[in-house]
C-alpha cells in the first residue's frame, strides 16, 4: 500500500513540475498567440474587433483575425490552420453554435473563447472553452425595468412583443428576460402581441401594422433588437400614430436606434458594448494562455464558463454618448 | 481419542489458525471492495444517469419541438397558401376540407373564425364553438400572425387541448382567426413516448401558468403544478417558479428540465433513484454472493490443501504423542520429500536409537534393582546390630556414671576428712604453741618467782637499813632542836641589843638616826631569825614524829615482807610443781601432733587419690557417652543407609517400572 501511495505521490509530484514547466514557457506575455475568426464582419463585430487588437498589442501578444463569411466551412479551415501553427488561444465567433462540436474537435488541445453568438451550456467547460459576451437576459430585463418605471402607476399592461427567430439565443434571453423581469412585478401583462419578426424592420413593420388591424390596446412595444424596433416607428408613421406616444423599445443600440431615441420616435435600448467584449475576450486569452487562473477575471461567472459584459441602458438622457 | 482429547484441553490446530488468520483479511478485502466497488458504481452510475437523463430529455425536447414545429408549418402551410391565394369560399372550404383527417394529431383539421363570429370547420368534422370570438384560440390567435400554440384549455367536446392559433390575413379587410386543435391526451402521448431512457418519465408544463400539459397519468392533464398533492411535484413547481432548469434531485428523483423553444412550455423529465440504483443494488447484492461464495470456497480450498499438507504432520504427531505414551513400536510411514518427510525420517532414527537405549536402561535397572534389594537387606541387618550396640553403649553407660558418682563420692568423703585431719593437725599444732608459750610463761614465772624472793630478801635488808638510817635522823633531829635552843637565845638577846639600841638613838636625836635605823633593822633580823628557829623546831617536830612513822610502818614493812618472803618460797614451789605438768603435758601434745600429722598425710594422700580416680571415672563417662552419641549415630546413620537402601529399591523398582513401560517389542 505504502509503496503505491509513494508511487502516486511521485508521479503527482512529477506532472506538479512538468506542468510548472509547461506553464513557464507560456507564462511571458510576448510569446502568446492568438488567432481570431467571426462569422462574418458587421459594424458590431467590426468594433469588437478593433478593441481586441488595440487590447492585444497594449498587452504586447500576437493577434491574427481572420473572417469566415459566414461559411462554417472557411472556419472549420481557418481553425484547423490555426491548430497547425500553434496558437495559444482561439476566439471564435461562430457561423453557427450548431457546429460548436466539430469546431472543438478541429481545435483540438488549444483553448477556445466563443463570442457573439453562444453555443449550448453543455459544450462548454472552465479555462477550455468560455463565452464571452453580454448576457441576453440582462438586455431583457433592462427592457422590462425601463417600462416597469414608465407605468409605474398602472396595474395593467398591454404589451407588443416582436421577438427573432424563436431558435435564436438572443431571441430566448431576451425575450426571457424581458418577461420574467415584468412578471416579478406583479403587475397584469397582456401579450396583445407576440410574434416574431426575424430581426427584420419589414417584416416588424408588417407585423404591427397587422396588430393594429386587431384593435387591441397597447401600452409598449418591446422588440428583442433597434432594427424591429424601427419597423414599428415605421409602421406607427404610416398608420399616422405618434411613436412618441407610444414607447417603443429596442436592443443593440445601433446607430439607427440611437437616432430615433434622439429623435424622440424609439424610447430604449440596450447597448452592447463591442468593445467590452473585445477586451475582455483578449483578458481572458491572456488568462488561459498563461493558465494563471480566471478567477479574478471581471464579470466571470462562479462555473467558469461565461464572462459577462455588462449592457448599458440608452434612453434619450444618455444616447449622445452612443452615437 | 487421545488427540481429541488434547485439542480440547487448548490445542490450536494449524489448520484453525490459518483459517483464523486467512479468512478475517479476505473476509475485511471481500468487504472493502464490495464497499468501495458500490460506492464507485453507485457515484459513476449516478454521473452516467444525469447525463443519460440530459441527453434523453435534450432529445425528448428536440422531438417534441420537432413534432410541433412539424405540426405548426403544416398549419402555417395552409395559412400562407390562403393568404397567397386568397380563396374564396367555396375554396377556403375545400381546403379546409382537405385538411380535416389528412393528420392524426389534428383530425378535425384547421378552422377559422372571424370578427363577426363567423366560424368555418371542414365538413364533418364535429368542432363546434358557442362564441367563437370569446374562445381561448380565438382571443390568443389575434395575438399573432404566425402561428402558436395557446394555453391549454377545455373545448366544446370537453376535451383538453391546445390550439395553434394566428390571424390569417387574407385581405379580406375582416379579421380572422385560424386555429387546429392538439389534444393534450395526443400530446402526452407523444411526449411519453420520446422518452429515451429506460423507466425515465416525463410531463410537459407551461412556464407561464404551471399548468400541466402533458403526463403520463391523464387525470393530471390541465391542472396546475402548484395544486397537485406530490411533494416532488410542489418541488418542481418551486423549481419553475424560480426558472432554474438545472438538473438536481427532487425527492428520490432525479430530474432535469428542458424549454421548448417556440412555447413557453419547460419539458420535465425524471427518473427515481431507486430505479436508477436497482441494478446497482442488485450488483451490490451479486458481490456480496460471490464475496460469500468466494469465502467459503477459500475456506474449503484452506482446509483441504492445509489438510493435504498437515497430514505427514499428524502422522509424525501421532508417532510423537505415541512416543509420550512410551510406545516406540511405532512406525512412521516416510513418503514425501519436503522437510516434513526429513522430520519423519529424524523421527524414525530417533525412534529406534531411544528403542536401543531404553533396553540397555531396562537391563541396567534389572541389575541396579537386585542390588539395590541385597544391600537394603545389608543395611537392615546393620541397623539392627548398631541397635545392639547402641543398647549395649547405653547401659554401660549407665554402669559408669553410677561408678563415677560412687568414686565422687568417695572423694567428696576422703576430701572432708584430710580437711579435718588438717583442721586437727592445725589445732594440735596451736595446743602444742600454746603448750609451749604455757611452759615457757611457767618457766618464767618461775624465774619471777625466784626474782621476787631475791627481791624480798633484797627489800628485807633495805627495810632494816631503813630503819638504821631513821634512828640516826631521830638523834639529828634532836641535836638540831638543841641548836636552834641556841639560836633562839642569841636572836632574843640581839632582839633586846636592837630594843635598846634604838632606845638610845632616840635619845642620841638627829645624830643617832643613822644608828636608829640599823638598829630597827638588826632588830628586824633578830625577829626574823627568832621566828626561823621557830619554825624549824615545828619542822623537826614534824620530821621526829614521821620519822617515828616510818619506823613503826618499816617495823610493819618488815613484818609483812618476812610473811611475803614465805608465802612467795611456797608459789615457787607450786610454780615447779605446775612447770612439771605442763611440762609432760607438752610432752603428750607433741607426740599426739605427730601422730595427727602422720594421719593427716594419709588423708591427704587419700583424698588426691580419690580426686584423680573421680576425675578418671568422669573421662570415663565422658568417653562412654561419646560412644553412646557415636552408637546411636551410626544407629542413625544406619537407619538412613537403611532408608536409602530402601528408597534405592523403591527407585529401582520404579526405574524397573518406568523402563517397563517403554514398549520396544511389539506385543
Amino acid at each position: 500500500m505504502k509503496k503505491i501511495m509513494l508511487l502516486l505521490g511521485t508521479l503527482g509530484l512529477l506532472a506538479c513540475i512538468l506542468a510548472g514547466c509547461g506553464s513557464q514557457s507560456t507564462a511571458s506575455g510576448k510569446n502568446v498567440k492568438i488567432f481570431l475568426t467571426l462569422n462574418a464582419m458587421d459594424t458590431f463585430r467590426q468594433t469588437l474587433v478593433d478593441a481586441a487588437s488595440e487590447r492585444a498589442s497594449q498587452e504586447g501578444v500576437q493577434l491574427d483575425i481572420a473572417d469566415a463569411e459566414d461559411v462554417i466551412e472557411n472556419q472549420v479551415a481557418q481553425i484547423k490552420s490555426a491548430a497547425e501553427q500553434g496558437y495559444d488561444v482561439i476566439l471564435c465567433g461562430a457561423v453557427s453554435t450548431d457546429t460548436t462540436v466539430e469546431l472543438k474537435a478541429t481545435a483540438g488541445e488549444i483553448p477556445i473563447i466563443f463570442f457573439n453568438s453562444c453555443p449550448n451550456e453543455k459544450h462548454l467547460s472552465e479555462g477550455q472553452y468560455v463565452y464571452v459576451g453580454s448576457d441576453e437576459k440582462v438586455a431583457g430585463q433592462l427592457q422590462a425595468e425601463y417600462v416597469l418605471k414608465q407605468f409605474a402607476d398602472k396595474d395593467e399592461i398591454n404589451v407588443v412583443l416582436l421577438k427573432g427567430p424563436n431558435s435564436h439565443s438572443a431571441t430566448i434571453g431576451r425575450t426571457s428576460g424581458v418577461k420574467q423581469a415584468l412578471k416579478a412585478s406583479g403587475k397584469k401583462i397582456n401579450y396583445v402581441f407576440e410574434d416574431s419578426a426575424n430581426w427584420d424592420t419589414e417584416q416588424a413593420k408588417t407585423l404591427f401594422e397587422l396588430f393594429l388591424q386587431t384593435g387591441s390596446p397597447v401600452d409598449c412595444v418591446i422588440c428583442n433588437n433597434d432594427s424591429m424596433a424601427l419597423g414599428v416607428v415605421e409602421a406607427c408613421k404610416d398608420n399616422g400614430i405618434d411613436p412618441g406616444s407610444l414607447p417603443i423599445l429596442g436592443v443593440d443600440a445601433t446607430a439607427d436606434g440611437c437616432a430615433a431615441i434622439q429623435s424622440g420616435e424609439m424610447a430604449f435600448t440596450v447597448y452592447q458594448s463591442g468593445v467590452g467584449q473585445g477586451q475582455a475576450a483578449i483578458d481572458m486569452a491572456i488568462r488561459m494562455a498563461r493558465q494563471s487562473g480566471t478567477e479574478d477575471m471581471e464579470g466571470i461567472t462562479e462555473d467558469g464558463m461565461y464572462v459577462w459584459v455588462p449592457f448599458e441602458a440608452v434612453d434619450s438622457s444618455n444616447v449622445a454618448q452612443y452615437q | 481419542m487421545e488427540m481429541g482429547k488434547q485439542k480440547k484441553k487448548g490445542i490450536v490446530s494449524i489448520k484453525v489458525k490459518l483459517l483464523g488468520i486467512i479468512l478475517p483479511v479476505v473476509i475485511i478485502m471481500m468487504v472493502l471492495l464490495v464497499g468501495i466497488s458500490y460506492l464507485i458504481s453507485k457515484s459513476i452510475i449516478t454521473e452516467n444517469s444525469e447525463d443519460l437523463l440530459s441527453s434523453s430529455i435534450e432529445n425528448q425536447a428536440n422531438e417534441i419541438e420537432a413534432w410541433l414545429n412539424e405540426n405548426l408549418s403544416a398549419f402555417q402551410t395552409a395559412k400562407r397558401t390562403i393568404e397567397q391565394t386568397k380563396p374564396d369560399a367555396q375554396q377556403l372550404q375545400q381546403i379546409l376540407d382537405g385538411y380535416a383527417g389528412f393528420n392524426d394529431n389534428y383530425p378535425e383539421g384547421l378552422y377559422i373564425a372571424d370578427a363577426n363570429g363567423n366560424l368555418m370547420t371542414a365538413d364533418g368534422s364535429g368542432k363546434t364553438e358557442s362564441n367563437p370570438t370569446q374562445s381561448v384560440w380565438y382571443q390568443e390567435g389575434l395575438t399573432r400572425w404566425n402561428m402558436g400554440f395557446t394555453k391549454a384549455y377545455t373545448n366544446d367536446k370537453g376535451e383538453a387541448v391546445v390550439s395553434a392559433a394566428g390571424i390569417l390575413k387574407d385581405g379580406s379587410g375582416v379579421m380572422k382567426v385560424i386555429s387546429a386543435d392538439l389534444s393534450l391526451e395526443r400530446i402526452s402521448i407523444i411526449v411519453n413516448s420520446f422518452i429515451e431512457m429506460d423507466q425515465a418519465q416525463a410531463f410537459l408544463v407551461s412556464a407561464d401558468d404551471g399548468t400541466i400539459l402533458a403526463h403520463r397519468d391523464m387525470s393530471l392533464i390541465s391542472t396546475r403544478l402548484s395544486d397537485a398533492d406530490s411533494s416532488f411535484m410542489q418541488d418542481v413547481a418551486q423549481r419553475l417558479s424560480e426558472h432554474n432548469y438545472a438538473i438536481t434531485k427532487l425527492d428520490q428523483n432525479i430530474v432535469d428540465f428542458a424549454e421548448i423553444s417556440g412555447t413557453d412550455w419547460i419539458l420535465v423529465s425524471y427518473i427515481p433513484t431507486d430505479v436508477i440504483y436497482a441494478d446497482i443494488e442488485g450488483l451490490r447484492t451479486l458481490m456480496i454472493i460471490i464475496g460469500l461464495v468466494s469465502v467459503i470456497l477459500l475456506a474449503v480450498l484452506i482446509e483441504r490443501v492445509v489438510h493435504l499438507v498437515i497430514r505427514p504432520v499428524k502422522e509424525l504427531t501421532k508417532a510423537i504423542v505415541a512416543m509420550t505414551n512410551g510406545d516406540f513400536t511405532i512406525r512412521v510411514k516416510v513418503q514425501s520429500k519436503d522437510e516434513i518427510g526429513v522430520m519423519s525420517r529424524q523421527v524414525e532414527k530417533f525412534i529406534v536409537s531411544m528403542k536401543g537405549m531404553i533396553a540397555s536402561i531396562h537391563s541396567v535397572s534389572g541389575k541396579l534393582n537386585a542390588q539395590a534389594s541385597s544391600s537394603d537387606e545389608v543395611s537392615g541387618q546393620m541397623y539392627d546390630a548398631s541397635r545392639l550396640q547402641s543398647q549395649s553403649m547405653k547401659e554401660l553407660n549407665n554402669t559408669v556414671e553410677q561408678l563415677s558418682l560412687s568414686v565422687n563420692e568417695i572423694a567428696n568423703n576422703a576430701t572432708t576428712l584430710a580437711m579435718v585431719v588438717a583442721d586437727t593437725r592445725e589445732d594440735g599444732e596451736q595446743v602444742d604453741e600454746k603448750m609451749r608459750a604455757t611452759v615457757e610463761i611457767s618457766r618464767q614465772g618461775k624465774a619471777d618467782m625466784q626474782h621476787v624472793s631475791d627481791a624480798m630478801t633484797q627489800i628485807n635488808e633495805s627495810v632494816h637499813r631503813l630503819q638504821q638510817a631513821i634512828d640516826k635522823v631521830g638523834k639529828a633531829s634532836e641535836e638540831i632542836t638543841n641548836i636552834t635552843g641556841v639560836i633562839g637565845g642569841i636572836a632574843d638577846q640581839t632582839n633586846l641589843l636592837s630594843l635598846n639600841a634604838s632606845i638610845e638613838a632616840a635619845r642620841a636625836g638627829e645624830a643617832g638616826r643613822g644608828f636608829a635605823v640599823v638598829a630597827t633593822e638588826i632588830g628586824q633580823l633578830a625577829k626574823t631569825s627568832a621566828d626561823s628557829v621557830h619554825d624549824i623546831e615545828g619542822l623537826i617536830n614534824e620530821i621526829n614524829s614521821l620519822v617515828r612513822d616510818a619506823v613503826r610502818q618499816t617495823d610493819e614493812s618488815v613484818e609483812s615482807i618476812t610473811n611475803s618472803s614465805s608465802l612467795v618460797g611456797n608459789a615457787l614451789e607450786t610454780f615447779d610443781m605446775i612447770f612439771n605438768n605442763i611440762d609432760q603435758v607438752n610432752g603428750l601434745v607433741r607426740q599426739m601432733i605427730e601422730k595427727v600429722e602422720k594421719v593427716d598425710e594419709v588423708a591427704g594422700n587419700v583424698a588426691a587419690i580419690s580426686e584423680e580416680q573421680a576425675a578418671s571415672s568422669e573421662e570415663i563417662l565422658a568417653t562412654s557417652e561419646t560412644m553412646v552419641e557415636q552408637a546411636e549415630n551410626i544407629t542413625g546413620n544406619s537407619e538412613s543407609v537403611s532408608d536409602g537402601a530402601k528408597e534405592l529399591a523403591v527407585s529401582a523398582e520404579e526405574l524397573t517400572g518406568q523402563v517397563a513401560k517403554f514398549k520396544i517389542e511389539e506385543a
